[in-house]
């Protein structure tokens, strides 16, 4: 490109000041900046690497607070929704016995409550060390409540579950109130409080020798 | 070519924030929906249990008022079961009055007149406000009267 005619001149970028008109200028080619395609063998530069690090454990960290949390959560509510459902099926034990039992039979002894079934079998249920318990002393001429080291109490509800409460009273002739508190033995589960009256369904007083 | 441009565009990282957003956002509303759902079964097995003890205890006032009273004479006897306070007092332990507020409501059957329909109903407030209730209805029959034909 050593030629000054003029019409080459147009193909180039206006003239800037100082320069003559009719003269080509050779302008320096404006420096390589660093590409993938220039370097012998593509990777990362350090600095490159540890920001990209960085802001990996950060989002990881983020991440699994959030799962971890989660899974607490979810623990939480298997370990509620246990507890529930063991309370509801001790309560379910219980209330069909009373409610067939003999209402004419029914007493509240403290924390324990007594009564004859409808095989006309002495039933006591209480709680022994945090559980609800269920003991059948069969016929007996004076149906009460067995004392807490008798081998005849069985568990109706299960070990994961610990009875913190639990309280029986006769609120009129046949009826049975319970209030029931419970926990899971799991750490940070509340404690569950519920309340039910049972009638008895019987309506003849119980005669022993029926 | 001198220089490619490898950046993201403004179009790419809005649609990745976006994304990584909504994943958030959800996983952080199944955490609370968890918690929640677990609350709301826990608050109605109570509500249940209480809303069962009301008929329970209506039941109990009918027998006792054949029990005490004899023979009813006439066949229409749903004024007969009064609710009284104690069917309404829904207190656990004797503590203070728990959240849950229990209401019997006893009405004459229309078909039949030798039964009364009972509903009880239990109210109370979730952890977020929101009203709940649980109503469970039951029929009972008047077994002392034999209704005329």
């Amino acid at each position: 490109m050593k030629t000054k005619s003029k019409i080459n001149v147009a193909y180039f970028s206006p003239l800037d000041k100082g320069e003559r008109e009719g003269v080509v200028t050779l302008r320096p080619t404006p420096p390589r900046l660093p590409s993938y395609e220039g370097r012998k063998s593509a990777a990362f530069t350090l600095i490159e690497l540890l920001i990209a690090m960085g802001i990996f454990a950060v989002f990881i960290t983020i991440i699994t607070g959030v799962f971890t949390n989660f899974i607490q959560v979810q623990r939480h509510a298997i370990a509620q929704g246990q507890l529930i459902s063991d309370m509801r099926s001790a309560m379910e034990a219980f209330i069909k016995e009373a409610r067939t039992g003999y209402g004419s039979t029914y007493a509240a002894e403290g924390d324990a409550v007594v009564f004859v079934n409808q095989n006309n079998d002495c039933i006591t249920f209480r709680v022994i060390d945090g559980q609800f318990k269920r003991a059948d002393a069969g016929e007996q001429d004076v149906c009460s409540a067995e004392d807490s080291d008798s081998n005849r109490f069985s568990p109706i509800t299960s070990k994961a579950t610990e009875i913190i409460g639990l309280e029986f009273s006769i609120p009129v002739d046949r009826v049975i109130t319970i209030k029931l508190t419970a926990t899971s033995k799991k750490d940070g589960i509340p404690p569950i409080s519920i309340q039910n009256s049972i009638t008895s369904r019987q309506m003849e007083p119980y005669a022993q020798n029926q | 070519m001198i220089m490619q441009n490898k950046g993201f565009t403004l179009v790419e990282v809005l649609i990745g924030l976006s994304i990584a957003t909504a994943a958030a956002v959800s996983v952080a509303y199944t955490i609370a929906n968890t918690n929640k759902v677990a609350d709301a079964g826990k608050q109605t097995f109570i509500a249940t249990n209480l809303a069962h003890e009301g008929l329970e205890l209506t039941r109990a006032l009918r027998d006792d008022i054949w029990f005490t009273e004899g023979v009813q004479e006439d066949a229409d006897w749903s004024d007969e079961i009064v609710v009284s306070e104690d069917i309404n007092k829904t207190i656990i332990f004797d503590q203070d009055p728990t959240e849950f507020i229990r209401t019997v409501m006893i009405t004459q059957d229309d078909d039949h007149d030798e039964y009364i329909n009972v509903t009880s109903k239990v109210d109370w407030t979730s952890a977020r406000g929101e009203g709940k209730n649980v109503e469970i209805k039951e029929k009972l029959y008047n077994w002392y009267v034999t209704p005329t034909p």
